[in-house]
């Protein structure tokens, strides 16, 4: 896929748009397909998450998937990770090292995803990075962590002079859990606007809480965002465009996609077990 | 659809052991000189001098502390080195998720608060663990010999759960968690150092009160280590941290009441428990533990080799009532029922068994 430019420079979001979806299907029948071979595995929050991983691991993230070790490389941090295997699978796709150093690795295809799970599997159920997945920096699943990973691994690479940026993954969920807010405020305090939060708001979560997350949005810069309804790339885009380019770090809503289904795929078809 | 490629890779960063200068050298570094003449200082503050000492030798150290930096001495760090430091306000979670961010980028954070605050992380700390995250976590003020703030700042079950790690293997030929509870400055310092050169977790108690010097400006410490430092034939004695210094009180009391015992300063987890069992199958095959803490550490380390190895006998003392604040460390531990008296009547009876 090639950035169209239009005549005054900026770029058109349409074929973006439509390429973002495209993948974001392949990668879901993956999701459905992997989690219905283990048994478990959280499918529908990981398909919530389809569009925004094929924005940030195809289009927005800087990293050569063969080389997870390099110390530059922009990061990721799944906060939600039981959505781990829309990562997983965009991670095949794309021909990802596993292992645990770069001695001992090798790259990722998509028959790896039927591993989901099972005992000699990289692909853990939730991220787990020491058991050979380096694409991540650390254990998640134990839900509310993740923000202040992704500070940590900021700070790091501020002190290291790198240039790079750490994409969270957070939800609305377990933006109920305290540790979540002292992120936001470590955030501020030590002013790391190279990382860029993206909390999904979902539409049914056991514990909904969109009134508090707009009170991160106030607490982590000064402008408050309405959450974001489009479930298209583009706009995942222009958001961490903007968020990059703030004095403060912006939180991006992103509310859940429904009807996520395709017509004519075959994924009603598939028994999953969430 | 393929990502754009990272910058230029960095310089390469530095590896290999980290060696620290002497105790003293590193005292004197931070303007602790007085505690050399005085022959006295808190391992909190000895924590801070090796920091610093680390600081100065490599520079993948950095230092997080929880609003607290003026009792955990970590502020002597942040004064040298501020642009290593990073405070993270009274927000425990964050502050030991955010190291395990840091490690992933090669930095070997060191964490200090109470330990009693400390234990608000536990589950930060679990995916630490998971993470294989190369973190320090020093918690302040351990037990309860910090005596007149009372028991909401003690923290007495910290020892029980990080031991629980010290057990399981990494997969990559360590413990899941290595634990330091030094008595005195100097093995405060020199444990800092071996934390600072194991790839993985560690968890150091250090004490709010002043501690006298026990070992020479030198000495080695290893990992699994203990240290013998009294002989006697009649009772075997372990003990760690501040309350090894009343335990070293009672041991001389016994000697003139005609009891001789071995005393140990068992200042790690996991142990070799070698040179303990062989002393108290010497000494009439009784150990006497003695802790500032509830169960689950010392008393059972010591319990569970001594059962496997058989024909030994062991005894603890540990935290048997919920404290509460006093003058000093020693009223505390004889509320608790391990104080000087307790400890001497104890190892008594055992000996008259």
């Amino acid at each position: 896929m090639t950035q169209l430019e239009t005549p005054t420079g900026q770029e058109t979001l349409v074929s973006a748009t439509s390429t973002v979806h495209a993948k974001a299907v392949e990668l879901g029948k993956h999701v459905v397909h992997m989690t219905t071979t283990a048994g478990s595995g959280h499918p529908s929050s990981a398909l919530a998450l389809s569009h925004i991983i094929v924005e940030l691991m195809y289009r927005r993230m800087r990293y050569d998937p063969a080389d997870p070790w390099n110390p530059t490389s922009d990061r990721l941090v799944l906060s939600i990770g039981h959505a781990v295997p829309i990562v997983y699978a965009a991670y095949a796709d794309l021909g990802g090292a596993v292992g645990t150093d770069r001695n001992n690795s090798q790259l990722m295809t998509i028959d790896d995803l039927s591993t989901l799970r099972e005992l000699s599997s990289v692909l853990d159920g939730h991220p787990n990075p020491a058991e050979g997945f380096p694409f991540f920096d650390a254990a998640t699943g134990s839900l509310g962590q993740g923000l202040s990973v992704g500070a940590g691994l900021a700070l790091a690479a501020r002190l290291d002079g790198i240039d790079k940026k750490i994409f969270v993954i957070a939800g609305d969920g377990e933006s109920r859990e305290g540790q979540v807010w002292e992120a936001a405020d470590f955030i501020v305090d030590h002013k790391l606007v190279n990382v860029c939060a993206i909390l999904r708001l979902t539409a049914t979560t056991l514990t909904n809480c969109p009134r508090r997350l707009s009170m991160l949005a106030a607490a982590t810069n000064r402008r408050r965002l309405s959450p974001e309804p489009s479930r298209d790339g583009g706009s995942i885009r222009s958001r961490t465009r903007t968020s990059m380019a703030s004095r403060y770090p912006l939180p991006i809503f992103r509310r859940r996609a429904r009807n996520l289904t395709p017509p004519g795929s075959d994924w009603a078809q598939c028994q999953t077990v969430a | 659809m393929t990502p754009a490629a990272p910058p230029a890779t960095p310089g390469t960063k530095p590896t290999g052991p980290i060696d620290l200068p002497p105790f003293d050298a590193a005292l004197r570094r931070v303007g602790l000189d007085n505690a050399l003449e005085d022959k006295k200082l808190a391992t909190r503050a000895a924590y801070g001098a090796a920091l610093v000492a680390l600081g100065d030798v490599d520079p993948r150290i950095v230092s997080l502390d929880g609003d607290v930096s003026n009792s955990t001495f970590a502020e002597l760090f942040a004064k040298e080195y501020p642009g290593r430091f990073f405070e993270c306000k009274i927000a425990e979670q964050n502050m030991i998720s955010a190291a395990v961010g840091l490690a992933a980028a090669g930095k070997i954070p060191f964490v200090s608060s109470f330990a009693k605050f400390i234990a608000r992380a536990v589950d930060q700390i679990d995916m630490a663990s998971i993470s294989r995250a190369n973190i320090k976590i020093i918690g302040s003020h351990s037990g309860i010999s910090l005596g007149a703030d009372g028991p909401s700042q003690m923290s007495l079950a910290d020892v029980a759960y990080f031991r629980s790690m010290t057990k399981p293997d990494t997969g990559r030929g360590g413990v899941a968690c290595h634990v330091f509870h030094p008595c005195d400055a100097i093995s405060a310092y020199y444990c800092t150092e071996l934390m600072a050169n194991i790839d993985g977790l560690c968890y150091m108690r250090t004490h709010r009160p002043g501690a006298e010097f026990i070992y020479p400006f030198d000495e080695q410490f290893d990992l699994l280590g203990c240290k013998q430092l009294r002989s006697g034939d009649d009772l075997t004695i372990v003990s760690c941290g501040f309350i090894l210094h009343t335990v070293r009180k009672a041991a001389e009391k016994l000697s003139e009441k005609g009891i001789a015992c071995n005393v140990f300063d068992a200042y790690t987890f996991p142990i070799d428990p070698t040179p303990i069992l062989d002393a108290a199958r010497a000494s009439g095959g009784v150990i006497l533990t003695v802790e500032d803490n509830y169960v689950g550490g010392l008393h059972a380390e010591i319990a569970e080799v001594a059962a496997q190895a058989g024909n030994i006998r062991v005894h603890g003392m540990t935290v048997e009532r919920i404290p509460k604040s006093a003058k000093t460390a020693e009223e505390v531990f004889s509320y608790v029922g391990v104080g000087l008296v307790h400890i001497i009547e104890k190892a008594t009876a055992l000996v008259q068994r």
